[in-house]
């Protein structure tokens, strides 16, 4: 095979037998290249007829048997048996304290990132209609390359017209501290800059919402937030403000989860402590309440916030609630009275 | 926000939980009667035998009652059944010494009446051809593989069964591909021989 797309071509291919699903710019991708390719669209059709050919073993997807089910039932009810009377309390996760102790880090680099951002440059950009603007300090024109680096201290993007990044890539920079974001418009750029740098933090909330409208995107977006936040880096405001509202309003459960995740390891603020707060009160999935809890749990710590340890309180006596998230809300409450 | 199918199937999987840290056996029934065929069959497949599957579903179903109260709640009570039966299939496949094809003995008999015993014949011998190419997985690529593809499992999910990265589990699946297609395309097997 010898296109130069082979590659991304299976991963796409086996990402659609497998069910997972691709982004809206990626499958057009591969609808066009296949139409295009015989030397893909015969590889794509191999690895169908296989996926298909696995199928045959589907005959052999019958219920258990009677007689294992009486066998399993028998011994499950032997097993519970011989727990009653003998039922174990939750356990507190010994991860807690050193999510206080992340929390407590977490909150330094956050000081640090508002002070910085208190005397951060004005921004020097003229916006256009369909492409990221890059304006060098200096005023020079810039060339247009076939690939194109571009460092964020130095120049900023202009995202206002919403233009549509493709082939998104994210990666550590070889400068410490740093990260990259490459992406396609007419031709490839990357972004070098810190996480708090104000081009670097617009890049990462436009592909988290508009320019990343599917559940792919979204995640591995957040994923990449969410691992430099846990390496302790600042987080930026439109960020904060992106996630609350992914939150809200995202029906995939797994991504309101990941929101949940990263808004819980950030340092608290009342916008993420009130965003957490509204999502335990409302949210539909239960690992997402268990989350808030773990997150506000923290807020009540940090902001010594007595409405966060009434919510919590209310939470930990529901009857209607889940007895995890209550559990979660009690234990909560104890590690805050320690 | 709105309940989907997914969020009420993990506050009901949850419940059961909480029962079973309770010690009642309903919660424990329920579980079961949701999950034991789907473990049965991929354990099944990562065992290839139908009776050691049994063992370690039911394995799998004690070690629940047993370590209900380290279940937390974040993870889907799902995908922590599925890990707790791909850790038991490892160990019984390290304790035991493994079979690289299974008897077509072995395999889960379909007793349907009414179908041609020429037709039955057929399908356990593709059903067989396909296990055997299975067998020829490593325990990691057939794991991430039979739960992408008989159970339907996302990429992020089985990544959270298997404890490994999103990018790990396409990278199984698809070595897996290559090696079944390399197994395929040598025509080893006759019923390949047979339909091409």
């Amino acid at each position: 095979m010898d296109c130069r797309h082979t590659l991304k071509v299976r991963e796409l291919a086996l990402a659609r037998l497998a069910g997972s699903p691709a982004e809206e710019e990626d499958a057009t991708f591969l609808a066009s290249h296949l139409a295009s390719c015989a030397a893909c669209r015969a590889e794509v059709e191999g690895m169908e007829a296989i996926w298909t050919r696995l199928g045959d073993d589907d005959a052999a997807d019958l219920a258990p048997s009677a007689a294992f089910v009486a066998r399993a039932s028998a011994a499950l009810a032997a097993a519970a048996r011989a727990r009653a009377g003998n039922v174990l309390p939750f356990r507190v996760r010994p991860a807690a304290d050193n999510l206080l102790k992340a929390a407590i880090v977490l909150l330094a680099g956050g000081l640090g990132f508002l002070l910085a951002r208190g005397v951060d440059r004005p921004l020097t950009l003229a916006g256009t209609a369909a492409l990221p603007t890059l304006v060098p300090r200096g005023g020079e024109n810039v060339a247009l390359v076939s690939n194109r680096t571009v460092d964020a201290s130095r120049a900023a993007l202009d995202l206002s017209g919403k233009p549509r990044l493709a082939n998104v890539a994210y990666r550590a920079a070889e400068e410490p501290g740093r990260i990259a974001v490459s992406f396609d418009v007419t031709t490839r750029y990357t972004v070098v800059g810190r996480p708090e740098d104000k081009s670097v933090a617009d890049l990462l909330v436009s592909l988290m919402s508009g320019a990343a409208e599917t559940e792919g995107a979204r995640g591995r977006a957040l994923d990449f937030v969410s691992a430099t936040t846990r390496e302790g880096a600042a987080v930026s405001p439109e960020i904060v403000s992106l996630l609350r509202r992914t939150l809200e309003t995202d029906k995939n459960p797994g991504v309101r989860k990941k929101a949940a995740e990263m808004l819980a390891q950030m340092p608290p603020t009342p916008e993420i402590r009130d965003a957490l707060a509204q999502a335990l009160k409302t949210d539909a999935n239960p690992a997402v309440r268990i989350l808030a809890v773990e997150g506000l749990a923290k807020s009540a710590t940090v902001l010594k916030d007595q409405t966060t340890i009434e919510t919590l309180r209310q939470k930990a006596g529901d009857d209607r609630e889940n007895g995890y998230v209550r559990s979660q809300a009690a234990l909560a409450l104890k590690r805050i009275e320690i | 926000m709105e309940a989907s199918g997914g969020d009420r199937d993990e506050e009901a999987d949850l419940e059961s939980m909480e029962q079973v840290r309770r010690g009642e056996a309903a919660g424990a029934a329920r579980l079961f009667r949701r999950y034991s065929g789907p473990l049965l069959r991929f354990t099944g497949r990562l065992l290839g035998n139908p009776a050691e599957a049994e063992e370690a579903t039911q394995d799998v179903f004690l070690k629940l009652m047993a370590r209900a109260n380290q279940y937390d709640g974040r993870a889907p009570v799902r995908s922590w059944l599925f890990a707790i039966a791909t850790n038991a299939c490892r160990d019984r496949l390290r304790r035991s010494v493994r079979r690289k094809s299974v008897a077509l003995d072995a395999v889960a008999e379909v007793a349907e009446p009414g179908i041609p015993v020429d037709e039955r014949l057929a399908d356990r011998q593709r059903r067989e051809t396909v296990r055997h190419a299975l067998s020829k997985l490593s325990d990691e690529q057939r794991e991430a593989l039979v739960l992408a593809r008989y159970h339907g499992m996302p990429y992020a999910d089985i990544a959270r069964t298997l404890n490994i990265s999103e990018g790990a589990v396409k990278t199984r699946i698809f070595r897996a591909m290559e090696t079944l297609k390399a197994h395929f395309s040598e025509g080893d097997s006759p019923w390949i021989a047979a339909t091409h």
